[in-house]
């Protein structure tokens, strides 16, 4: 519809019938009659935005005042965006659509041999204990009793999936790998689409700055105070870990697919943790560890595919160049309206 | 009540001058279905046919009704062979119900097409092959809508569709006006003013009905979202535990009656909270004469007519701060409660 564009009119005249004409004459005389009676001198009673009373006096029913669209308020809620910023945050959802490709890549190089079991399990005990360290860096001190639980938690998980790597291993045995690829990538694209960017933002979430008052207990409250849970973030967490475990079926031997079942775990589920932490920590530092992860995923890919890596590249500077510029040239059509009938919000929530 | 033709009001006697008119009225809302737009649209056709026009009601078949009904008066209501899909609304087919209306307007000798109610598809598709064909049209709204939802936007577009082309459009209220103005893009000198009115000769008070000890606060609304059920699950308990000479009569029915009943149970106000379940028409005003207060909380009206029918059985009306209610009341005859609104 484009702006609304509003012309004031004062009584404007339809076809004039003869009744109209009566009715006017009528009216006429009734206000001739009320200026007698009043003696203010004013030409006309002013109008009235009620719909009591009957017809207003010297004032059609289509009569349009100059107070119409008075309280009509326009883009009230919607934020004025700075190039910078949001490039800035487009940074995150580029490491993340980064991180995705390095997990590809490693699954094509296990795929083909490349990696075996014994590298694959340093590898991922080196990533767990630096994704550790980052997260003590970035949070202060963490109390021995809350490292001890979330260990055991850690054991839990890492025990079930050793002990399901088998089952996993025949899972799809009777599946053709053509399915196994395009159901792979499908639902890699539905994990990325559906995944929740909540805390791309460089501005900290209201839950988390009310969280940053003690010190000490700093990790626990920052790792059990999430982002409400949204059905779009479940979907693409299960989506991804479906991935992994469809590819992690296609390899020869169970220790293998335990070592990137845990690879993929390790990114998917707790990659996010602690890139927030980082972002909450410094910027500048999570600016720069961006920069690296990109650096390093193009290294990953170049040897794979050509193309692949044409291709990562276009979509890294369509996302992080591209998609500001578009979002602040079209944020100037944005017209959100608000006014007196606007339909009442509960200030309170409902509990069922 | 006011019409919607500009006529002059002479009386009934022959006047060579005076046109009489053939109106259809088209909407998906009407008798058997109970609500505002179905009391407006009847009301105003017994005005019309007082006043020596002919009217002719087209609606959608309602379960087994369907066919040619005579109401009061002579009020003739086509119940159209067209089952309703999704909140009593006919599926829109676009063409598929041009021939029953090219018929009926053919053999009616039609000379204006009102239609009422923006939600209504046959509403709708009636107003544009009126416009193909010729006819006058013209188009009364009766409710507030949004700009920012998915539905809201789906209809707004097909309603800049339909009043692209109508000859002229009311509104029930001016908060109204301003809404359907930026809706649909209308020139604000096309849209009337006309407010809905009630009977006040079915609404007479009864100061004898109400209890002179206590005071009675009477709520009668469909128990829905919309009509705030949930302020009145937070509101009734807070006023009870304020006041003790304060019983609250509820009547109507809805999706929300079980909240209503949970909240009773949970703060034991059987006594003072009595559950009239749905009130029909006729008995409203026998309801209404029973309190003192009229309770409306409502998060979004056009134009209220339930606290118009409370003020004129006598009862005092309050009501939340919404939409056309500001304007219905001199400010002495209301109260109203600014909801807290999170815009």
């Amino acid at each position: 519809m484009g702006r609304a564009k509003v012309k004031e009119q004062d009584g404007a005249e339809a076809t004039s019938t003869e009744n109209e004409q009566n009715l006017r004459i009528h009216r006429l005389t009734k206000l001739h009659q009320q200026q007698q009676h009043t003696g203010d001198g004013s030409p006309q009673v002013k109008w009235q935005k009620v719909v009591y009373g009957g017809m207003q006096a010297g004032y059609e029913d289509n009569h349009t005042d100059s107070s119409f669209l008075e309280a009509m308020v326009m883009n009230a809620n919607v934020v004025k965006r700075d190039t910078w910023t949001t490039i800035r945050d487009s940074v995150a959802i580029a490491q993340y659509v980064c991180v995705v490709a390095m997990v590809s890549a490693v699954w094509t190089y296990s795929l083909n041999g490349v990696l075996d079991a014994s590298l694959l399990l340093i590898l991922d005990s080196v990533l767990l204990l630096l994704g550790f360290f980052v997260l003590l860096l970035t949070t202060g001190s963490i109390s021995v009793a809350i490292l001890c639980r979330y260990a055991l938690y850690f054991t839990y998980f890492v025990s079930g999936l050793y002990v399901l790597a088998p089952v996993f291993q025949t899972l799809t045995r009777s599946i053709s790998s053509d399915s196994i690829w395009a159901l792979t990538i499908c639902l890699l694209m539905v994990h990325l689409c559906f995944h929740d960017y909540i805390d791309a933002s460089t501005r900290t979430p209201p839950a988390f700055a009310a969280s940053q008052g003690s010190k000490s207990d700093d990790l626990p409250r920052k790792l059990t105070v999430k982002k409400p849970a949204t059905l779009s973030g479940n979907v693409s967490l299960n989506a991804s870990i479906v991935a992994s475990v469809l590819i992690a079926s296609r390899l020869p031997s169970s220790l293998l697919v335990f070592a990137l079942m845990l690879f993929s775990s390790e990114f998917f589920l707790l990659f996010p943790l602690v890139t927030c932490c980082m972002k909450q920590y410094s910027v500048k530092l999570h600016l720069g560890f961006s920069s690296v992860l990109i650096a390093v995923t193009m290294g990953l890919i170049f040897p794979l595919n050509r193309l692949a890596l044409v291709l990562f590249v276009v979509v890294i500077i369509f996302i992080v160049l591209v998609c500001p510029y578009w979002l602040i040239r079209i944020q100037e059509y944005k017209f959100e309206i608000n006014g007196p009938w606007d339909e009442a919000k509960l200030c309170f929530d409902l509990d069922q | 009540m006011s019409t919607s033709l500009p006529l002059s009001s002479s009386s009934l006697s022959q006047n060579a001058s005076r046109q009489q008119h053939r109106v259809l009225m088209v909407s998906d809302f009407f008798y058997p279905n109970f609500g505002g737009v179905e009391n407006h649209i009847y009301y105003l056709s017994q005005c019309l046919l007082r006043r020596g026009h002919k009217v002719v009601v087209m609606t959608h078949a309602y379960g087994g009704r369907c066919g040619v009904r005579y109401m009061t008066n002579g009020l003739k209501v086509y119940y159209v062979p067209r089952l309703p899909f999704l909140m009593q609304n006919t599926l829109p087919t676009l063409y598929g119900t041009f021939p029953i209306i090219r018929n009926i307007l053919i053999r009616e000798g039609i000379t204006v097409v009102h239609g009422h109610q923006a939600f209504s598809t046959l509403c709708h598709e009636a107003l544009l092959h009126a416009r193909t064909m010729g006819y006058k049209v013209v188009f009364t709204d009766h409710s507030l809508y949004g700009f920012a939802d998915l539905g809201s936007i789906h209809m707004n577009k097909v309603l800049q569709f339909t009043l692209a082309d109508v000859h002229e459009t009311i509104c029930v209220s001016h908060t109204s006006k301003e809404n359907t103005v930026l809706r649909s893009g209308l020139p604000p000198q096309k849209v009337f003013v006309i407010p809905n009115a009630v009977d006040t000769a079915m609404f007479k008070p009864n100061p004898s009905a109400r209890p002179s000890d206590e005071v009675v606060i009477v709520v009668i609304s469909r128990l829905v979202y919309r009509k705030g059920a949930d302020l009145l699950v937070e509101v009734i308990p807070e006023i009870c535990r304020l006041f003790s000479n304060v019983r609250f009569l509820v009547g109507g029915d809805g999706p929300k009656r079980v909240r209503l009943e949970e909240m009773r149970e949970k703060h034991s106000l059987q006594e003072r909270v009595e559950m009239l379940g749905a009130v029909p028409h006729t008995q409203v005003q026998s309801v209404l004469v029973r309190g003192h207060i009229f309770l409306n909380s409502s998060l979004t009206e056009a134009f209220c007519i339930a606290i118009l029918e409370a003020a004129s059985c006598g009862l005092l009306t309050v009501s939340t701060r919404v939409g056309g209610v500001p304007e219905e009341f001199h400010m002495q005859w209301k109260i109203t409660l600014d909801v807290k609104l999170e815009k």
